[in-house]
């Protein structure tokens, strides 16, 4: 079953800026597992934008489970769809808790108080993200990767259908990098999440994900399982690096970028 | 301590407080007056004159005290968290400066009118206020953007653009026209009837129930705009509502009492040291804060000082400083 269905997608920002997404199609299929490659400007950042509601398309559409996004309410939107941004500080910080707590915003009247299930729910996102032992230490005073996961437990703890993150890895620990990519796998496993992401992470990428999106400079070069997308050839096409592609006993592909100096001897 | 706990121990600790300034401010003046002649049912209440000052003149300035400070308060929360600026004030979108040009032409024209009770610079101080409102909303709207900039740029603009008129106002006055014009721009409390007060508590406890039950989306919203509406926030909405509502409140006891400053800015800062910056707390606990401060700023302002009374203007900020300071040094050094 389709989850996202976008269609002739066009988007460029209101100031005179060359960047443009155009027309785009693309289908998510409901549980699926996938990532969005490519350079910086290539468009990643601005389609999961689009894809979650906060930028709002030039001309095409998005539909979600068969429903124009345009037509479906913030707060319902909200309870399917959740979204990790890059982390920046708060101008008034709160304590890791209440942020997760927000992620039970949508799901909560307008003077309805935390029920014991709505609790639980954001211990375990707490938990599932290693967050839980800092759970009263105020946002601002944690270290990038240990924010990266309590927005991710915020997210969690929207119980979403469907998770859209903005290049989760960015700060994360090399150990963190692959637990981030783990509870991503786990949660798709376990609870048929379709997963969104965004990502530099080119063997994590490849390790963890069902399919690999391609993206430069607005278009899609290529879509389609790891193995087939992911060749030294288009490595070096759309991202620009030459890369050695080592495999290892599993046959599974690693790739180590050349060094800039020797490729141009 | 259990974080939650800390908060809800603030709030009680607050809320005694304001109880104790309510009961016990009433008793304190330039005349002494005696707890129990205050209450004594037999005398008839036009001979007892202990009863008259507590209740007529005492009572009814520390319940519109309570009120002004704990609006202001509540509108300085607001502001700061819409605004994500932690310099934003009740009066940063030109609510004191409309008021005040309102207030400056009515003494300056020497209009003698009065509509339900308030008088003419009161009306006109209010009618200011809404109009430098308006303007700050109809920029935004033709500007099509309720973005924190835009807002706080076109409120600082109407800000200086009304405090020059204020000021040309100032220059052409006579003495006694000056005087009273410096007199309402310090900002004071008077005496004011009890059918005034029935008003203005009404529109208060409307006002804070609507800023109340927007106090999670305020979380989200002061973390960022972006965060906010993926997590299911209607961003303008909220932020229109949310101004409207600080605005009214602000704007109505301002025309009465002047732009009495500090109490807006200073005690949601002290809060926001004391238990962290969620709303679902800070906005009771600085209401409350809020209007015990006004009213023991202002008891201070009118027994102490006798015959004359100075402005409550002046000892808000000359109390408000010092332990702004205090609670920031405190902080520092404990880490």
């Amino acid at each position: 079953m389709t989850y996202f269905q976008i269609q002739n997608l066009s988007f460029r920002f209101p100031a005179a800026s060359p960047f443009k997404l155009e027309s785009v199609d693309l289908s998510i299929q409901k549980g699926e597992l996938v990532g969005f490659l490519g350079p910086n400007g290539a468009g990643k950042s601005t389609l999961l934008r689009l894809m979650v509601g906060l930028l709002k398309p030039l001309s095409g559409e998005i539909l979600v489970e068969g429903r124009p996004l345009s037509s479906v309410r913030v707060k319902e939107r909200a309870k399917k769809i959740a979204f990790v941004a890059q982390s920046t500080d708060f101008p008034f910080p709160l304590s890791v808790w209440e942020i997760v707590e927000m992620g039970r915003h949508p799901f909560l009247g307008r003077f309805e108080m935390m029920s014991a299930k709505d609790k639980s729910i954001c211990e375990r996102a707490l938990k599932l993200c290693d967050v839980w032992d800092f759970k009263d230490r105020s946002f601002n005073e944690l270290s990038g990767g240990e924010k990266q996961r309590v927005l991710l437990a915020s997210a969690l703890a929207q119980t979403p259908q469907a998770l859209l993150l903005d290049e989760p890895t960015l700060s994360l620990d090399l150990e963190h990098q692959l637990r981030l990519f783990e509870i991503i796998h786990t949660l798709h496993r376990t609870e048929g999440i379709t997963v969104v992401v965004a990502t530099h992470e080119l063997n994590l990428a490849n390790r963890f994900l069902d399919r690999l999106v391609l993206m430069k400079k607005g278009k899609i070069e290529a879509d389609g399982k790891p193995a087939q997308v992911l060749t030294s050839a288009r490595i070096q096409s759309v991202l620009n690096v030459k890369v050695d592609a080592l495999k290892d006993k599993n046959k599974m592909s690693y790739f180590v970028p050349k060094s800039q100096k020797a490729a141009k001897k | 301590m259990n974080p939650t706990r800390t908060k809800t121990t603030v709030l009680l600790l607050t809320l005694v407080l304001f109880l104790v300034v309510l009961l016990g401010c009433p008793f304190v003046g330039p005349t002494t007056i005696s707890y129990q002649k205050v209450f004594q049912s037999f005398t008839p209440s036009l001979d007892n004159q202990d009863a008259q000052i507590f209740f007529n003149v005492r009572l009814s300035r520390v319940l519109l005290a309570l009120l002004a400070g704990a609006a202001m308060a509540c509108a300085g929360v607001i502001f700061q968290a819409v605004l994500r600026n932690p310099l934003a004030c009740p009066f940063t979108l030109g609510v004191a400066g409309g008021s005040s040009f309102g207030a400056v032409m009515a003494i300056l024209l020497g209009f003698d009118l009065s509509l339900s009770g308030f008088s003419a610079v009161t009306l006109f101080a209010f009618v200011g206020a809404l109009f430098a409102i308006g303007l700050v909303y109809a920029l935004a709207s033709i500007l099509r953007s309720y973005a924190a900039v835009t807002l706080l740029l076109a409120g600082i603009a109407i800000s200086y653009f009304f405090n020059a008129l204020v000021l040309l106002a100032y220059y052409v006055a006579d003495f006694t026209q000056a005087y009273s014009m410096m007199h309402w721009l310090i900002g004071s409390l008077d005496v004011i009837d009890f059918g005034s007060i029935e008003k203005l508590s009404v529109l208060m406890g409307i006002g804070f129930l609507i800023l109340l039950s927007f106090s999670r989306e305020l979380n989200l919203l002061s973390a960022g705009e972006e965060l906010a509406k993926a997590k299911g926030v209607a961003t303008v909405g909220v932020i229109v509502i949310s101004i409207m509502t600080a605005s009214l409140m602000t704007s109505a006891v301002v025309a009465l009492t002047g732009p009495i400053a500090f109490v807006g800015l200073i005690i949601p800062h002290i809060y926001r040291m004391w238990i962290g910056n969620d709303h679902r707390f800070l906005l009771p606990c600085s209401a409350l804060g809020g209007g015990a401060f006004l009213t023991l700023c202002d008891t201070v302002a009118r027994s102490f000082f006798g015959p004359t009374e100075v402005p409550v203007g002046v000892f808000t900020a000359l109390i408000g400083v010092p332990v702004l300071l205090w609670l920031l040094f405190h902080r520092r050094s404990r880490g």
